[in-house]
């Protein structure tokens, strides 16, 4: 088992090299990229059915007089939530257009993003945790450095600055912690450390801050917003909405294994700030008229019921909240892929999208399908462990349960609207034409998608695992 | 006598190849063979001073043990990068490079004297002429006529620090007649709480600040390297870095060692406000090249920050994180021979848009080295950085780890806003083609690093135990 783990580590980077030296504007980057996505994925499933109740450690051990090593451990959680990470990428990159196919660049940093979430998600000690922490805005900083729209204000180099200054607060963190443990510690040895009252809680701040940095709560929201509306392109709008799932994921591992004891007293600032923003965040959506804008809203409003899951909920119902993000990870994927198909469309063939979709009927059904998954329409895991985590928030919190439904209700209408305009032909009065439609294999593609959404309702790949 | 002959050989290879360097001003040369001539000398020097490593030339005023032969070789392979990297560019700008690699090897020579000296008067004359020998090299590619405010200035620095320093001299004369360091030890504990003794410590000490580009004694490095050749950026940030970290080394452990207390303020806070200065300066400029030698402030800034714990660890630690630092500096430098475009080379950060589409190999390699500075994960630097942030984990709350970290933000603006121009789509320059030496050199860096990162447990025991067991 510690083979394949090492296997599914090693794929996405070699393909990476791989893709880097492959010759420019060729087929070869793409095909290779495909390739390795979909294997990862086949071996994720592979270990997902392995794996059994107690996951399996692997151990790079290189530099012991310097107390460093390297302790990764996978889950059943973990394999899920890589399983969507891949899935996300493949929609990603399956639906580039020609152009965008031979950049290589695009496709080399999808890769390494992927690895990068792969070392994330089963890092077992904190050096390597944060050293993947770190390490995985790098290919967005390229990417963002090519696609960023200059009309936009924001700029690539504050985003990087912002988020590398939180990692370093977490390198703090881990400073402080090698230096009382004398080296390096894995997540289930930390709270045997004995740190003094003081610094405990200095360690306990800079992680959260740190964590929380990557979810867009206030006031750290302000980035995903600018770079969502910045970047369009497919791809990289998929790798930027992974980000919060590092933040999300960590603060995860903190509440699974108890690691501070002191959290409880950052809880009520981290739930009030949450429902303040979850609410201003939904309703601005509401106001937009861009789908990117709103979709923005969207994700922000579902990273933030995760996160007030997390808090307030503890560990009891993180199994749901694991599955919930694998339905929403794809969702949210494959709308932004879709929606900036429809936009290339519309700017193709010089039209707004008002009744778009009477004229792409595949895409239509598609994508109509996925805006009401992502309404809660009861056919994915998405729905099923929402509706868990609402009613437990409630149980928790009436006034956070009043204030996360209403929020998902606004993002619900928001998307919905946009699909009534997407396909309101009122004042169209252009025949529906033969225009260029997704085609077969795209087709396929999302229709197998949507078919491992809906077998997935309790509990995602549950005809896997 | 003979003896005295063979173990100055290391030395006099230097000598004969200045000489037949400076016999080569009379005749024809061509700039290539003259680099290479200067190599073969350096190379012959290095392989004398690895078989005599442990053999001192004059026991009486100096000294040989491993460590010091480390720092030597850091000074060679210094001075080598320097030799190799310039070649075109003399060529591109037809300028005579038999001055420059004459500097360079007199630059040793003076460097091997001043690592290997016990003798406080040598090592200070030494550190003297390099000062000079800076000050030829700043103005070497210019018009004699053409002096600028900061020649004026650096000149007037080194002959106010020249009469403070022989004052100094003297005044340390009187506790330890002999000066060398042993005794200067010895006396020192004595004397340390005298104001006159702490002074004169104090003003040679501010002498190697001044040297190495230390804040606030860095303006010459900043303003100076600005308005100078590519050749002369090189040096300044590849080769007095060795010889000033030996100094400063020897002089804490074979001086200070016994009153460390009276110095570790001076040294935190030169290495503070030179990291604070080398940060704002970095990501404040526009020049590139401004940017890589702010960067050689903050970096020389935490080498002394790691320096003033004044334990045999520290100065392995010291030894170590200067070799992690200086392979990416010397990448930069590589990287930076090979971007020209219509045979200006690049130094505004505007000058390097569309690098990353015209030339990514090079890009790459410059991102990568620049990542490796700021200490980002799954460089050499991160180890370096890291290692260092558990060294000023001395008490609880240590306030320094956490500036350090805010100055590595500050520095990592620098970079990213040359990272942002080189990845910025810009298809209408067109730059030369570079060297396949240059990409050999800048690919070099990358197999160092790597080869340093994969068993980086070995340099830093090995530099403990040289540092344990030198007999110095």
């Amino acid at each position: 088992m510690a083979d394949l783990l090492l296997l599914i580590l090693s794929v996405p980077l070699l393909g990476c090299l791989f893709v880097a030296l492959s010759p420019k504007n060729k087929d070869n980057a793409f095909n290779v990229t495909m390739f390795v996505l979909m294997s990862v994925e086949a071996l994720l499933l592979r270990a997902g059915a392995l794996i059994g109740d107690g996951g399996f450690n692997y151990m790079l051990e290189n530099w012991s007089s310097l107390h460093l090593f390297f302790t990764f451990k996978a889950d059943t959680s973990s394999i899920v939530l890589q399983i969507a990470i891949y899935a996300a990428l493949l929609i990603g990159v399956f639906c580039l257009d020609a152009e965008q196919k031979k950049n290589k660049e695009v496709l080399a940093s999808a890769l390494l993003f992927g690895w990068f979430m792969s070392g994330l998600l089963w890092a077992d000690d904190i050096l390597t945790f944060y050293v993947f922490f770190s390490s995985v805005m790098l290919p967005l900083f390229l990417l963002m450095n090519i696609y960023w729209q200059k009309r936009y204000n924001s700029s690539p180099i504050l985003f990087f600055i912002f988020h590398f200054g939180c990692s370093l607060l977490l390198l703090f963190a881990l400073a402080i912690i090698f230096y009382y443990n004398q080296g390096n510690v894995s997540f289930a040895d930390i709270k045997s450390i004995n740190l003094p009252a003081n610094v405990r809680t200095t360690v306990l701040v800079c992680v959260v801050i740190s964590l929380i940095s990557r979810i867009p709560i206030w006031p750290f929201h302000y980035w995903i917003a600018a770079v969502n509306v910045g970047m369009r392109h497919s791809l990289v709008y998929v790798m930027t909405n992974l980000l919060p799932l590092t933040g999300l994921y960590g603060i995860m591992r903190l509440y699974s294994l108890s690691l501070f004891s002191g959290m409880h007293a950052l809880e009520p600032v981290l739930e009030v700030v949450g429902l303040i923003t979850i609410l201003l965040v939904a309703f601005i959506g509401l106001a937009q008229r861009d789908f990117m804008q709103m979709l923005f809203s969207y994700t922000t409003v579902y990273y933030l019921l995760f996160l007030l899951g997390v808090v307030m909920l503890k560990v009891k119902y993180q199994q749901n909240i694991e599955y919930a993000l694998f339905s929403f990870v794809i969702v949210n994927s494959a709308l932004a892929v879709l929606y900036l198909w429809s936009e290339n469309f519309c700017v193709e063939h010089k039209c707004d999208n008002r009744g778009i979709l009477a004229y792409v009927p595949r895409f239509a059904k598609i994508f109509i399908f996925f805006v009401l998954i992502a309404c809660g329409l009861p056919v994915s895991a998405m729905f099923w462990n929402d509706f868990i985590l609402v009613s437990a928030l409630f149980r928790e919190s009436f006034i956070i349960g009043v204030g996360v439904m209403s929020a998902i209700i606004a993002v619900s209408m928001a998307l919905i609207y946009e699909l009534y305009i997407m396909q309101d032909l009122t004042i169209r009065n252009m025949k529906p034409q033969k225009v260029e439609d997704l085609n077969d294999k795209q087709v396929l593609f999302f229709i197998g998608l949507i078919v491992v959404m809906c077998l997935s309702f309790f509990n995602p790949l549950w005809f896997i695992f | 006598m003979l003896e005295n002959i063979i173990y100055f050989s290391p030395l006099g290879a230097l000598l004969i190849g200045i000489l037949s360097l400076w016999s080569a001003n009379y005749g024809e040369y061509e700039i290539y063979k003259c680099f290479r001539r200067g190599r073969v000398f350096l190379y012959i020097s290095m392989a004398l001073g690895i078989i005599f490593y442990n053999k001192p030339l004059l026991p009486e005023i100096t000294a040989a043990a491993g460590v010091l032969t480390m720092f030597r070789l850091m000074l060679y392979a210094g001075a080598l990068a320097v030799l190799f990297l310039p070649r075109s560019w003399f060529s591109a700008m037809g300028i005579s490079g038999l001055r420059y690699c004459i500097f360079v090897l007199f630059a040793v020579f003076i460097g091997s004297l001043m690592i290997t000296s016990t003798n406080l008067v040598l090592t200070i004359v030494c550190a003297f002429i390099m000062m000079v020998e800076n000050f030829c090299l700043l103005c070497f590619d210019r018009n004699k006529n053409e002096m600028q405010p900061i020649d004026i200035i650096y000149l007037a620095t080194v002959v106010v620090l020249a009469v403070f320093s022989s004052a100094a001299l003297l005044e340390i004369a009187q506790i330890s007649p002999t000066m060398s360091y042993g005794s200067i030890r010895q006396a020192l504990v004595a004397n340390i709480v005298q104001p006159e003794v702490y002074a004169a410590v104090i003003v040679l000490l501010i002498d190697f600040v001044f040297l190495s580009g230390l804040a606030p004694m860095h303006f010459w490095l900043a303003e100076g390297t600005a308005k100078s050749g590519l050749p002369v950026l090189s040096y300044l940030i590849l080769v007095p870095a060795g010889m000033c970290l030996a100094c400063l080394t020897r002089i804490n452990s074979e001086i200070l060692a016994d009153v460390p207390e009276y110095f570790t303020l001076f040294y935190k806070l030169t290495a503070l406000i030179s990291i604070t200065i080398g940060a704002i300066g970095a990501c404040s400029s526009h020049n590139v090249r401004k940017i890589f030698t702010y960067t050689t402030v903050l970096q020389m800034g935490i080498v002394l920050l790691i320096l003033q714990k004044f334990t045999i660890e520290a100065y392995a630690a010291a030894c170590v994180y200067s070799i992690i630092y200086l392979l990416p500096m010397y990448g930069l430098c590589s990287a930076m021979f090979g971007l020209k475009v219509r045979g200006e080379y690049l130094f505004k950060l505007t000058d390097f848009a569309g690098v990353a589409m015209k030339k990514p190999f090079m890009a790459l390699m410059i991102m990568l080295y620049l990542f490796s500075l700021i200490g980002f994960p799954f460089t050499l630097g991160f180890i370096g950085m890291f290692s260092v942030l558990q060294e000023l984990m001395g008490e609880p709350m240590n306030y320094t780890a956490l500036y350090l970290l805010l100055m590595l933000l500050l520095l990592s603006y620098g970079f990213w806003q040359l990272i942002s121009a080189m990845y910025t789509a810009n298809n209408k320059i067109v730059f030369d083609k570079t060297d396949i030496g240059i990409y050999m050199m800048t690919a070099l860096g990358i197999l160092l690093s790597g080869l340093m990162l994969s068993d980086i447990d070995y340099w830093y025991f090995q530099m403990t135990e040289l540092w344990k067991t030198a007999a110095l």
